[in-house]
């Protein structure tokens, strides 16, 4: 899709995908970069990106950053230690944008955002009781199978 | 808060060393087995000392045995190896089999013999991170898949230079080198020039050491502890951070070596020096101390040192290994450092001369010295407000005119 006068990719007009967020709100985003989503991907690859795409379950807010990420991630000429370190202060907010973060990712299929973003929460919860763990992800105790863990595992447990 | 699905909860718990990954799976009957796909088996002082050897060990290998999942990122274990070295062997071997990234070995804890490293748990591909304490390593003469190592930690490691010039040789990748206590170098050279990521290199207490040459042009930072030896500095242009800290030597110390590697050093912006360093760099000390100084260090007068510390911003001192550093061997130093704006000092229980020297002299010279007009911060640390402490305290006081803060 190169106009006929192009000599450089650099003269050539990117080709840029549209989402839509679940709140309407539209983002463009490079073709290369929106590679690095496996579900974007497949859409590219099957013709379905000619329209804006619905993300009905990433709002506006985290879809702007998902798309600031794989913009970043997709520049060339980026030496590793930069984009480590740019990659901490992307992930240095609050926990609940973590979260969407790793919503977002999972639903697009972002390994590498994926894993940066469970690597924080996994930090997170490093030192935690199982308690507090239930209530940080919202799961239901059973006292039984807690018992049972624990018996199976006993060098884990003081 | 949306709930996470499971699937993202059981890679969140994959990321958790290992005994919490346990300890996650009481959380629901659905992370029960989780732990099982650990990346990261981790085996530290606390865990291997609180139990006993035995149950340590069965533990340990329980793991591994059931291990299920297909990558172990990281293994790190501190353990006492005498008469399980077959079964701390295995549990490297699966560790690589798995395509370990970091692997931290400390063997301190073996009461007499070091832990034996064959040539084929080091020459391996993934490795990234390698940090091994009290072990005895079977080098080959060349490393055809060990070249993706970015740090490399040596503690009590039988190891010569030439086995170092080789890893570095084929580490390329290599950011951090840090070597202590090993005591089998005596003569290192770090020939870096085509290791652009070589950043970071310490090196510490290696008590047969007489010679270090640095070829470095993108080393950032050096650290140096231990007996002074020799040393070369070819490009250490980069350099921004040194560390120097020099043990009392069983004879005595020459003192224009120290010079030159402070002339070395001119260009850094962080520096710490403990107090036989700065002491070396007078005259009078040489005199105090009863040796006729030779001829070089007759050159240089008290008055001033021979070098700038133009780009020097933060100064750390350490009072430690000096007899005779005082006031104004602090004073007469930052004189050199005309744009010094942090100075660390770390009194380390150690008084002041108090000379008759310093009151007859020094402390009339310290008026003609220049005013620090960029030093912004002084902490002083172990202050107890000695009398000689305080004459420290007012210097900077007095050449400090723009000093934000004073911490004691």
């Amino acid at each position: 899709m190169s106009s006929p006068s192009s000599s450089s990719s650099l003269s050539c007009p990117k080709k840029m995908i549209t989402l839509k967020s679940s709140d309407g709100e539209t983002f463009e985003i490079e073709e290369i970069a929106a590679l690095q989503s496996k579900t974007l991907e497949n859409m590219i690859d099957e013709n379905c990106a000619d329209t804006p795409i619905p993300l009905p379950n990433i709002e506006g807010k985290v879809l702007a950053k998902v798309v600031e990420f794989c913009t970043k991630h997709a520049e060339v000429g980026v030496d590793a230690e930069s984009l480590r370190a740019w990659d901490d202060e992307f992930v240095n907010v609050e926990h609940n944008t973590v979260f969407d973060y790793i919503l977002a990712a999972n639903f697009l299929e972002i390994p590498t955002l994926l894993d940066l973003a469970c690597r924080v929460v996994a930090d997170m919860i490093k030192g935690k009781t199982p308690d507090e763990i239930r209530k940080i992800f919202n799961i239901k105790p059973s006292p039984e199978e807690e018992e049972e863990v624990r018996r199976e595992n006993q060098w884990a447990f003081e | 808060m949306s709930d996470l699905p499971d699937d993202v909860l059981e890679r969140i718990f994959t990321l958790l060393p290992v005994k919490q990954a346990v300890r996650a799976g009481v959380v629901s009957t659905r992370f029960k087995r989780v732990w099982l796909f650990s990346r990261k088996l981790h085996f530290g002082r606390w865990f291997t000392t609180q139990k006993g050897i035995l149950e340590a060990m069965s533990a340990i290998d329980h793991v591994f045995r059931a291990h299920a999942g297909p990558q172990i990122q990281s293994f790190k274990l501190y353990i006492d190896p005498t008469d399980i070295e077959p079964m701390v062997r295995k549990w490297i071997e699966i560790s690589i089999s798995k395509g370990v990234e970091e692997l931290e070995l400390n063997f301190v804890a073996a009461r007499i013999e070091r832990f034996q490293l064959s040539r084929d748990l080091i020459d391996v591909e993934s490795l990234r991170v390698l940090k091994l304490t009290f072990c005895e390593i079977d080098f080959p003469p060349d490393l055809t898949r060990l070249h993706l190592l970015d740090t490399l930690i040596l503690k009590k490691v039988e190891i010569t230079s030439d086995m170092i010039e080789t890893l570095i040789l084929n580490c390329t990748l290599l950011e951090t080198l840090e070597l202590v206590h090993c005591d089998a170098i005596h003569q290192l050279t770090l020939s870096a020039r085509n290791h652009k990521r070589l950043k970071v290199f310490k090196l510490g207490d290696c008590s047969d050491l007489s010679l270090v040459e640095i070829d470095a042009p993108g080393l950032r930072s050096f650290h140096f502890y231990g007996q002074a030896p020799l040393f070369l500095f070819e490009d250490i242009s980069q350099l921004k951070d040194a560390a120097i800290n020099f043990v009392p030597p069983k004879g005595f110390m020459r003192h224009s070596s120290v010079r030159n590697i402070l002339d070395d050093l001119a260009n850094v912006s962080v520096l710490t020096v403990n107090s036989i360093v700065l002491e070396s760099l007078h005259n009078h000390n040489v005199w105090i101390q009863g040796i006729s100084p030779n001829y070089e260090d007759l050159k240089h007068n008290t008055r001033g040192l021979p070098f700038s510390y133009r780009n020097l911003k933060e100064f750390q001192l350490i009072m430690h290994g000096g007899v005779y550093c005082n006031t104004y061997d602090i004073a007469a130093f930052l004189n050199s450092c005309p744009f010094v704006e942090q100075v660390f000092i770390d009194l380390n229980e150690c008084s002041f001369e108090g000379s008759i020297y310093w009151e007859l002299h020094q402390k009339q010279e310290l008026e003609s010295f220049r005013f620090l007009c960029r030093l912004k911060f002084v902490k002083v640390k172990g202050f107890r407000f000695h009398q000689h402490e305080l004459e420290l305290v007012k210097f900077f006081l007095q050449k400090g005119i723009n000093l934000e803060t004073l911490a004691l």
